[in-house]
């Protein structure tokens, strides 16, 4: 069937397209004479007046980049706070009470642009500091940019520290909070927070954000033609810009982004069969009834499936236990609409399932187990259930099943730093 | 005023290359015509104006096509569901597949548009739409499960 799809939708290439680059040029013109009409004598008096408004501007701007924070976010340790964007700021629940708080106030004029979706965050090994994006301060609505912030969980402020040029996708930071990854263009990047030097690896066909290993000394991410496999790169090498890496395991075509263990002794990836065009041999992805959960060592020894092809298909990302010795996934339920949470031991044994939706799933995010292994949360919205909707957080048995938030997260947990 | 008209054959040039895509692609997604030329004309129009400020023009276009199709769509629309331009004729245009495509949500709609059509991968796709990639395999894979359906399966139209 997924053949067939490609093949209807290639027939889109017989219908003629319009040639309008005459027109796209007249635009273009029209936006610039109405710029410079701007500039009459009597406009001037009016831009005077204009200048005087953008330094008052320039002030509220500079205020709103040291914009105030709520009060410091007391660090809980024992449990570490759930985390998430929502919209333009940045909230934390604790999972022992259930409130929910601003980390990061959302600005009233902060402005997502259409399609786009800022939900990256991710925490240093010690609880302390916190990465996201957010949009570029300008032109949101075009903007190919996004804006690095960081947020100090011991005093409770915020402050940017860079920009993505282009997409940059997720964001990652390394456990000792400094140096940031991310993906630009054809490549990956590793930036210093502190001085704000930028190292870039150029990785044709990059398909995944790279994320730091537990020890801070890797970089792994996935690539999609050409090279096709998951790869690990070191840090060090990037930022001399001699790096180098493995491809852990053979052509494959993965589902999504691999993942760590906490232990940083496997690494948890989603693999398809690939779909080949007869014509142009090139793979796409995906047969929904063939993917499967695997794990690999990071030197590439080791690969074992954990799930039957047959068996409920992983759809997001999975997450790991904090002893490294499961994982826990989302994927198809009982019902078309339906979603499952699974929960299968690398040493081969049977998935078990967790959680079932019963029906109508509009939106899903990535689960999540906490620190101290207590919870596995995730966000869920179900059509015409708004009482069965937001984040959930379910014990790793699937029992205690409650709602953390009535608003669908994608949900981070605060890191637990070691004693 | 050089780097003016530097900026302006680049811009041509990936005109050259992706416009008649894009405007196809547009088209699957808006069920509309006049939505797409206007699109495709605004974005390349914003992009020659903006010139070598932009590092990425073919990705930009993309994204900003699709973003501007997307507000048209809810500026126009207020049925739930998108009723294919029947007044664009076209005798190789598939209406059981744009009529499919119409009953998804807007983001699955432009996931599976850019991914059956423009042979995208998901970070691509992730790229020209905004979304994360996350989100990108979510409604990739509903939007083709829920086509699937609407097309019946292996009947092959």
């Amino acid at each position: 069937m997924d053949e067939l799809l490609h093949d209807r939708f290639r027939r889109l290439e017989r219908i003629e397209a319009p040639d309008l680059w005459n027109e796209a040029v007249g635009r273009a013109a029209e936006m610039e004479l109405a710029r410079r009409r701007t500039f009459t004598p009597t406009m001037a008096l009016i831009a005077f007046g204009l200048l005087l408004a953008a330094l008052a501007g320039t002030i509220a701007v500079g205020t709103w980049l040291d914009r105030e924070t709520p009060s410091p976010v007391r660090v809980e340790y024992e449990n570490g706070w759930l985390t998430a964007k929502a919209g333009c700021g940045v909230v934390g629940i604790d999972p022992t009470s259930f409130e929910s708080r601003e980390l990061v106030s959302g600005d009233s004029d902060c402005e997502l642009p259409e399609f786009a979706s800022f939900d990256s965050v991710a925490w240093s090994a010690d609880g302390r500091w916190l990465a996201y994006l957010e949009p570029a301060l300008t032109s949101p609505q075009t903007s190919e940019s996004s804006a690095i912030w960081l947020y100090d969980a011991e005093d409770g402020e915020a402050r940017p520290v860079g920009t993505c040029p282009g997409y940059c996708g997720a964001i990652d930071i390394s456990p000792d909070g400094s140096l940031l990854s991310f993906g630009i263009g054809d490549g990956i990047a590793v930036k210093e927070i502190e001085g704000g030097a930028q190292h870039e690896l150029e990785v044709i066909g990059l398909s995944s954000s790279p994320t730091f290993s537990p020890d801070g000394r890797q970089l792994l991410f996935t690539v999609s033609g050409g090279q096709t496999g998951v790869h690990v790169v070191d840090v060090a090498e990037v930022m001399q810009g001699v790096a180098t890496g493995p491809t852990l395991v053979g052509r494959i075509v993965a589902a999504w982004d691999p993942i760590w263990s906490p232990d940083g002794t496997w690494i948890a990836f989603g693999q398809e069969s690939a779909i080949r065009d007869p014509q142009s041999g090139t793979a796409y992805c995906c047969s929904d009834t063939t993917t499967s959960l695997w794990v690999v060592h990071p030197d590439g020894t080791g690969a074992r499936q954990l799930t039957p092809t047959d068996l409920a298909q992983p759809i997001r990302p999975p997450t790991w236990s904090p002893d490294s010795t499961s994982i826990a996934f989302l994927s198809a339920g009982d019902t078309e609409e339906s979603v499952a949470l699974w929960s299968v031991g690398i040493d081969g044994g049977p998935a078990t399932r967790i959680y079932e939706s019963g029906c109508c799933v509009d939106d899903l995010r990535s689960p999540a187990w906490s620190p101290d292994g207590a919870w596995i949360s995730f966000g869920v919205h179900l059509n015409g259930r708004p009482d069965e909707s937001g984040t959930v957080l379910i014990r790793p048995d699937g029992s205690d099943a409650q709602m953390a938030s009535t608003q669908v997260f994608d949900p981070v947990w605060q890191a637990i730093p070691a004693d | 005023m050089a780097a003016a008209a530097e900026s302006a054959v680049t811009i041509e040039a990936v005109y050259r290359q992706e416009a008649d895509k894009l405007w196809r692609a547009l088209y699957a997604f808006a069920a509309d015509a006049e939505i797409a030329s206007d699109a495709v004309s605004e974005s390349f129009a914003q992009a020659i104006r903006r010139g070598s400020a932009i590092r990425d023009p073919r990705a930009w276009v993309w994204k900003s096509g699709f973003r501007i199709a997307s507000g048209e769509l809810k500026r126009r629309s207020t049925s739930v569901h998108l009723i294919p331009d029947s007044s664009y004729f076209d005798p190789d245009v598939d209406t059981e597949l744009l009529e499919a495509l119409a009953k998804l949500p807007d983001r699955q709609r432009a996931a599976v548009v850019l991914h059956y059509y423009a042979d995208a991968p998901v970070r691509e796709i992730a790229r020209r739409t905004g979304m994360s990639q996350i989100s990108v395999r979510a409604n990739l894979s509903r939007g083709r499960k829920r086509l699937k359906l609407l097309l019946g399966g292996d009947r092959h139209g």
